[in-house]
C-alpha cells in the first residue's frame, strides 16, 4: 500500500493506493488516524486501489464513524477503482442506507 | 362410565391432532410432493374422525370425513394440493376448533356452518377428478420429484445470518469470501450488511472482524449443503441458517405447471394473477354489497380468528417425557436414599445407645445426597412448567401468510430461536401481543411491493420474530425491513390529540414510546387489521403485568424492532449475596461479570455523566446502591466498598455494595399483590437463615439510574 497526505486549504486529502487488504490493516489505520487529526474534513482518493478486503473497508467505516462523532466530515474524492467496487460489492458493502450514526446522511458506501 | 372424562381427553387429544393437520397443510403448501408429511396429515384427520365417532360426536366425525375424503385423493395421486385445495381445508381446520371448543365447553355448535365448506370441497374434488386431466397426469410424476414447492423445481430461500468470529483474519481466513461461496450455490440476494459494531478508529484493531451479514439465498441445493460453505470458520462464528416460510411467487400450482410445460410464461400467470379479484371486491362490482359493509365483515372475520388462535392454547402442558422421566429417577433416587437413611441409623443403634462415629459421617454423606437430589428435583420440577416458544411461533405462519394476501404484500417470515423456553403462563399470555405486534408490522410498517421496489428495496418483505435468552431475561424481538416509524408524524399526531403539549427536546426513544400510550393511532386509514389506537397500549400492559418490558428501535426506511423483555420469573437462580447496610440483596449471577475493589483513584466524576469508575481502562458508570435504594450504609467511601461489575445488554455498570457474602442459588418468588410494583426489584427470596432478601432487576436499576 502507498500513501500521501496532502493538507488543502480546509481540508486534508489522503490519497491511497496498491492493495488494502489485512497484511496492510495497521498502516492503514495509522494513516487515516493521522488524517483525521489534522483536519476538519478528510477527503479519501480510492482510484488507484489495487485491491480491497473487508479489513481495509471496516477501517474506512470505522474512520467514517467516528467523524460523525466528533461533527468532522470523511468523504471520497471521486469514483472509485473497479477493483475496489468489487470488493464493497463481494462484502454486501454497497447499501441504501447507512449505520445508525450516519445522521448527516454522509455514509461512504451509498448506492448511486 | 366417566363421559366428562372422555370428553376432556378427547379434546386435548383433538386439540393436538388439530394443530398437527394445520402445521402439516401448511408446510404440505410448500412441500406438495412430500409423501410422508401427506400420511401424518391424512393421520391426524383420521384419529379425529375415529375418536369423535366413538363418542358419538357425529358432526364432527362427518365433517372430518369429508376433509379425509380429499386428503386420501391426495395421498392416492389423483388430485395434487394446491393453495385453493389447502385454504379450503384450512377453513375446515378453523371450523373444527370451533367444534372442539364447543364440546369443551359444553355448548352446541350449529352445524349448518359446515355445509358451505363441505360444499366446497366436494365440488372441488369433483372437478379436480374429472374435468382437470393435467392434475391427474401429473399427479404420478410429481411424486418422484421431491420438494417441487415454487417454480424451477425445489428451489427455497434461506435466510442466512452469519457474524464471523472476530479472529478470522488471524486464522487466514477472509470472511467475504464466504459470501463468494454462497453464491456458488444459487443467488444471494438482501444483503444486509451491520457495521454498526465496528469500533471508532482509536479502538479498532484493523485485523478483527465486526460486521454481520444478514442475506438470502435462492437455491436448488440443501441446508446442509449451505452450511458446508460455513465448515472452515464455524468455530467462534454464529451462524443462522432457517427456510423461509414461503415459497418466492404465490403462484397456485396449477400456474406452476403451466410454466413448467412450457404453456405460458411465468410473466403470463403473474400477469393473469393481478387481475384475480377478491370475493369482497367482485362482490361490491356487482352491486350486491357495499364496500363499508365487505369492511365491517372482515372485522367480524378478524375476530373470529383470533378467538380460535386463542382457544388452541390449552389450559394443560405436555410435557417432554425426557424431563418427566428424570424427575421419576430422582423421586427413586430419594426413596433409596431414605432408607439408607433409615438403615444407618437403626445400625447405629444396634452397636451401642450412642450413634457411632462412623455412622455420624454417614449421616453426614447420606444428608449431601439429599441435598444435590432435593435441588435436582426442585429443578426439574421447574423445568416442567417451562415450555419451547416453537409452539407458539409456528401458529404465526399462517397469521402472515393470511395477512400478507389479504393486504397485498409479499411477506415472509422468519422464526429463530424456537427451542427458547418460557414458563407456560408467560408463554400463553405473551401470543396476544405478539399477534398484535405482528399484524402492525404488516399493515403499518411493510410497504407494498411497489412502494418497497421505489425505495431500492426487494419487493419482498421480511419479519423476523426472533427468542433468545440474554443475561436474566428472555427477550422476544418482532422486527421488520419495512419504511420505519415516522418521528414527524408520531409528534404531528399527539400534539393534535393533545397527548403531548410540547414535542422539544424529547429524544427518538421518547417519541417511539408515545406510540404505546392509549388512544394513540396514526394510520390513516383505519383497516380491519389495525389503525384504532387500541393495540400498543394492552401490548405494553399485557407485558407489563408478568414484569416485562418493551422497547422500540426505527430507523427510516429500514424498518421497526420491537423488543420483549421477559424477566424469568418463576425460577431458580444462581445469585450473588451483597451486603448493602443492614440488608442483604441478590444480584442474578448472569448479570455479574466480575467484583473489584477500587482503587482511591480509580473513582471519578463527569460532569453530567455522574460517577464513573475505571475497570482497567475502561471507565463504566458507578451507581450507588444505598443512594438508589434510599437506605443506610456502612461504607460511603468507593475503595473501602466493593463494586460489582453488571452487564446489561451492551454496557456495564459498577454496582457499589458494602460487601460480598457468597454466591448461592435461590427461588426466585414474585412480591405479590400487597407490596407496590418496583422497578429495580425482580422479586424476594428466603435466605438459608430464614430471613426475607430482595433480588434486584439489574434492567430496573440501570433504567433508573439513568434517569
Amino acid at each position: 500500500m502507498q500513501y500521501t497526505i496532502q493538507m488543502e486549504e480546509e481540508s486534508v486529502v489522503v490519497d491511497l493506493s496498491g492493495n488494502l487488504t489485512v497484511e496492510n490493516a495497521a498502516a492503514l489505520k495509522e494513516v487515516l488516524m493521522s488524517a483525521l487529526s489534522r483536519s476538519q474534513r478528510i477527503i479519501v482518493n480510492l482510484e488507484h486501489v489495487e485491491d480491497a478486503d473487508l479489513s481495509g473497508l471496516q477501517l474506512l467505516c470505522s474512520a467514517h464513524r467516528i467523524s460523525t462523532h466528533l461533527n468532522k466530515n470523511v468523504a471520497l474524492a471521486g469514483p472509485c477503482s473497479e477493483t475496489f467496487m468489487e470488493a464493497l460489492e463481494t462484502a454486501g458493502f454497497l447499501r441504501h442506507d447507512g449505520c445508525s450514526l450516519d445522521t448527516q446522511k454522509t455514509c461512504l458506501w451509498k448506492r448511486a | 362410565m366417566d363421559f366428562k372424562k372422555l370428553f376432556e381427553v378427547f379434546v386435548e387429544e383433538a386439540m393436538e391432532h388439530i394443530e398437527n393437520l394445520e402445521e402439516g397443510l401448511l408446510q404440505l403448501e410448500k412441500s406438495p410432493d412430500d409423501a410422508e408429511l401427506l400420511n401424518s396429515i391424512f393421520r391426524a384427520a383420521h384419529t379425529i374422525k375415529g375418536s369423535s365417532g366413538s363418542l358419538g360426536l357425529k358432526d364432527i366425525s362427518r365433517f372430518t370425513h369429508i376433509k379425509e375424503e380429499i386428503l386420501d385423493a391426495m395421498r392416492n395421486g389423483e388430485i395434487v394440493p394446491d393453495k385453493e385445495l389447502i385454504s379450503i381445508l384450512l377453513e375446515g381446520v378453523d371450523l373444527l376448533k370451533e367444534m372442539v371448543a364447543a364440546v369443551s365447553e359444553e355448548i352446541v355448535f350449529d352445524f349448518n356452518r359446515c355445509s358451505g365448506v363441505m360444499k366446497r370441497i366436494k365440488e372441488l374434488l369433483e372437478a379436480r377428478r374429472t374435468s382437470d386431466p393435467a392434475y391427474s397426469d401429473s399427479a404420478s410424476t410429481s411424486r418422484s420429484a421431491p420438494d417441487r414447492g415454487c417454480i424451477g423445481g425445489g428451489r427455497m430461500t434461506y435466510m442466512i445470518v452469519f457474524r464471523p468470529a472476530a479472529d478470522l483474519f488471524r486464522r487466514g481466513i477472509n470472511p467475504a469470501m464466504i459470501l463468494e461461496d454462497l453464491r456458488s450455490l444459487g443467488d444471494v440476494f438482501d444483503i444486509r450488511t451491520h457495521t454498526d459494531d465496528i469500533p471508532f478508529l482509536s479502538e479498532i484493531d484493523p485485523e478483527s472482524v465486526y460486521i454481520r451479514w444478514d442475506l438470502k439465498l435462492e437455491t436448488d441445493h440443501d441446508e446442509s449443503a449451505i452450511r458446508e460453505k460455513f465448515a472452515f470458520v464455524e468455530d467462534g462464528s454464529e451462524i443462522l441458517i432457517s427456510p423461509i416460510k414461503a415459497c418466492t411467487g404465490e403462484i397456485p400450482l396449477v400456474g406452476q405447471l403451466l410454466v413448467e410445460n412450457n404453456v405460458v410464461s411465468r410473466e403470463d400467470v403473474e400477469e393473469a394473477l393481478k387481475e384475480q379479484k377478491k370475493l369482497g371486491q367482485i362482490l361490491v362490482g356487482k352491486g350486491k354489497t357495499t364496500e363499508y359493509e365487505i369492511e365491517k365483515i372482515l372485522e367480524k372475520q378478524n375476530a373470529q380468528k383470533a378467538e380460535s388462535f386463542k382457544k388452541s392454547i390449552s389450559s394443560s402442558i405436555r410435557v417432554d417425557l425426557k424431563k418427566l422421566d428424570n424427575l421419576v429417577n430422582l423421586v427413586g433416587e430419594m426413596v433409596i436414599i431414605h432408607s439408607m437413611f433409615q438403615q444407618t441409623l437403626s445400625g447405629g443403634r444396634v452397636q451401642s445407645n450412642v450413634v457411632s462415629a462412623s455412622a455420624a459421617e454417614r449421616c453426614d454423606a447420606i444428608f449431601s445426597q439429599l441435598q444435590r437430589i432435593g435441588r435436582d428435583i426442585q429443578e426439574s420440577t421447574m423445568a416442567l412448567r417451562m415450555l419451547s416458544v416453537g409452539d407458539v411461533f409456528q401458529r404465526f405462519v399462517r397469521l402472515v401468510r393470511e395477512l400478507s394476501s389479504s393486504k397485498g404484500k409479499n411477506v415472509d417470515l422468519v422464526i429463530s430461536g424456537e427451542e427458547t423456553e418460557l414458563d407456560k403462563g408467560v408463554l400463553e399470555r405473551i401470543a396476544d401481543p405478539l399477534v398484535h405486534l405482528i399484524r402492525n408490522a404488516i399493515d403499518h410498517g411493510i410497504e407494498t411491493p411497489d412502494e418497497r421496489q421505489a425505495a431500492g428495496k426487494s419487493a419482498r418483505a421480511t419479519v423476523f420474530l426472533r427468542a433468545y435468552q440474554q443475561g436474566d431475561a428472555v427477550y422476544i424481538d418482532v422486527e421488520d425491513d419495512g419504511r420505519g416509524l415516522n418521528k414527524d408524524r408520531i409528534v404531528k399526531k399527539a400534539l393534535e390529540k393533545g397527548i403531548l403539549s410540547d414535542a422539544a427536546g424529547l429524544t427518538d426513544e421518547q417519541v417511539y414510546s408515545i406510540i404505546f400510550l392509549p388512544g394513540f393511532s396514526t394510520a390513516e386509514k383505519v383497516t380491519d387489521v389495525s389503525g384504532r389506537g387500541v393495540g400498543m397500549d394492552v401490548v405494553k400492559k399485557n407485558i407489563e403485568t408478568f414484569n416485562g418490558s418493551v422497547s422500540i428501535k426505527s430507523r427510516k426506511g429500514l424498518g421497526v424492532t420491537i423488543s420483549i423483555r421477559l424477566p424469568l420469573t418463576l425460577a431458580i437462580i444462581d445469585g450473588l449475596t451483597v451486603r448493602v447496610g443492614s440488608e442483604s440483596f441478590i444480584i442474578p449471577i448472569t448479570s455479574v461479570v466480575e467484583s473489584i475493589r477500587p482503587s482511591g483513584r480509580a473513582v471519578n466524576t463527569i460532569e453530567g455523566k455522574g460517577e464513573v469508575v475505571d475497570v482497567r481502562g475502561e471507565y463504566i458508570p458507578l451507581i450507588r446502591l444505598y443512594e438508589l435504594l434510599n437506605m443506610e450504609s456502612l461504607k460511603k467511601i468507593p475503595s473501602e466498598a466493593i463494586v460489582v461489575v453488571t452487564q446489561y445488554r451492551d454496557n456495564r455498570f459498577g454496582l457499589m455494595v458494602d460487601d460480598l457474602v457468597g454466591e448461592q442459588q435461590v427461588v426466585l418468588k414474585n412480591l405479590g399483590k400487597a407490596t407496590p410494583k418496583v422497578k429495580n426489584i425482580a422479586g424476594g427470596t428466603i435466605l438459608g437463615d430464614g430471613r426475607v432478601a430482595l433480588v434486584l432487576d439489574v434492567a430496573g436499576i440501570v433504567e433508573m439510574s439513568t434517569n
